[in-house]
């Protein structure tokens, strides 16, 4: 029950995306292609739940008893890379060359994702709070992967439906993104403490 | 079904045109520290922290450029700004304590934040089409945009902190705080006044535009 109610935490109630603002600006640049929201949604959804796995082991095994938990950020951002390039290195190894290239390229903007290390980072915090178990972390670690998906196809998928043309000179681009992201958030908003709750 | 080389086209120029904007540089600047921004003290740390970040970022990009691959660039460039934002943050927790607690993660994240913000600006999307396009950003632009984010993160946490807090130098403006504004507390009012600092920005660039235009026209005439 720990795990799921920890699962649907991350992924509703405290979506990395839409209640912390971490990764936003890659999924607003994301939304700008909506034919690869899905497909994107997905990569970024399975690197930030094998960071926030990742990130829960290591820190538990070694940085936590070492007590260098302050160094926390530079081996999260090298497990951050790890992860999406072999991650990415797999999911291209049966394409040709060039596309192979494209994808690594694509694994390179995913690596420097804020997401994978603040599902790692957000981990490390709950480890230090003593009430964690490893069902809390790896449910953790799920959720915000699946917030992460559910925030770029959502987003992906209202931001398509918006013409460029209607939107007053002065809002177009970014404030209006901003303004759609806002809107979105307050329905996440909303959810708050209702969807982790039901499985307490 | 593919879409039309066209749409893909077009899609491929409008996100690289929004790359390359101030606009953009403003907000992908500011926006990893919108959270954190909850009052005036609170957004001019972050703020400050943010900018450190971006220009970390815009110097270890062009260092790194000259002993790392086209794939090991950005995880070398990330792990040498999550160690200045290390340094950063051992500075914040020594001066103030109070605000290094309340930060928590969002301090050691800007340093992510930051690279991809300066990775994106370089490359735009060329980066995923397989063009080599790494060092349009001038530094110029880096400092633009540390300046930037800094002033919209203290803009951000000064209305945050009114609206939810009600507290305006020390002085508390009950009846702001009862109010349902306070809702500006939250995420949703947070990238709000964001958007409303980008329409600003957005609308200064182009009236510079439309004289540099006009001025052009003028000379020519």
């Amino acid at each position: 029950m720990a795990f799921i109610n920890a699962l649907f935490t991350s992924m509703l109630d405290n979506n990395l995306v839409f209640c912390q603002l971490i990764a936003m600006v890659t999924v607003i640049l994301a939304a700008k292609r909506s034919q690869d929201g899905v497909c994107f949604g997905t990569m970024l959804g399975c690197a930030t739940a094998a960071a926030g796995a990742f990130g829960a082991l290591v820190y538990a095994g070694f940085l936590a008893p070492w007590g260098v938990g302050y160094l926390a950020p530079v081996v999260y951002a090298i497990l951050g890379a790890a992860v999406a390039f072999v991650g990415g290195a797999v999911a291209a190894s049966r394409k040709g060359a060039a596309d192979r290239g494209l994808a690594l390229r694509l694994v390179a903007l995913l690596a420097a994702n804020a997401a994978l290390m603040g599902a790692a980072l957000a981990n490390g915090v709950a480890f230090d709070s003593a009430t964690a178990t490893a069902d809390v972390l790896f449910g953790n670690a799920l959720g915000s992967g699946l917030g992460v998906f559910l925030a770029v196809v959502l987003f992906t998928s209202i931001r398509a439906r918006i013409d460029d043309r209607l939107v007053p000179h002065a809002m177009r681009g970014l404030p209006i993104a901003l303004v759609t992201a806002s809107l979105m958030a307050m329905a996440f908003t909303c959810v708050a403490g209702i969807a982790g709750g039901l499985f307490v | 079904m593919a879409l039309n080389r066209n749409v893909v086209a077009e899609q491929n120029a409008s996100l690289n045109e929004l790359v390359h904007t101030p606009t953009f540089l403003m907000v992908a600047g500011a926006l990893p520290g919108l959270f954190a921004a909850t009052s005036l003290g609170h957004g001019a740390v972050i703020g400050g922290v943010c900018a450190v970040a971006i220009l970390g970022a815009a110097l270890i990009s062009r260092g790194v450029s000259c002993f790392t691959g086209r794939f090991s660039r950005v995880a070398v460039a990330l792990m040498l700004n999550a160690l200045v934002m290390v340094l950063v943050g051992f500075g914040v927790r020594v001066a103030l304590p109070v605000i290094y607690q309340d930060l928590g993660i969002y301090l050691p994240l800007t340093c992510a934040s930051g690279v991809a913000s300066i990775f994106i600006a370089q490359s735009g999307i060329d980066a995923l089409k397989g063009a080599d396009r790494a060092g349009e950003l001038t530094f110029g632009d880096a400092v633009l945009a540390a300046v930037t984010a800094f002033l919209a993160l203290v803009f951000c946490g000064f209305f945050t902190g009114l609206f939810t807090t009600g507290q305006v130098f020390g002085l508390t403006v009950g009846e702001l705080a009862a109010s349902p504004i306070s809702i500006f507390g939250k995420p949703a009012g947070s990238l709000l006044l964001l958007a409303l600092v980008a329409v600003f920005v957005q609308a200064v660039c182009d009236a510079r535009a439309k004289g540099a235009a006009a001025d052009s026209k003028g000379g020519e005439a």
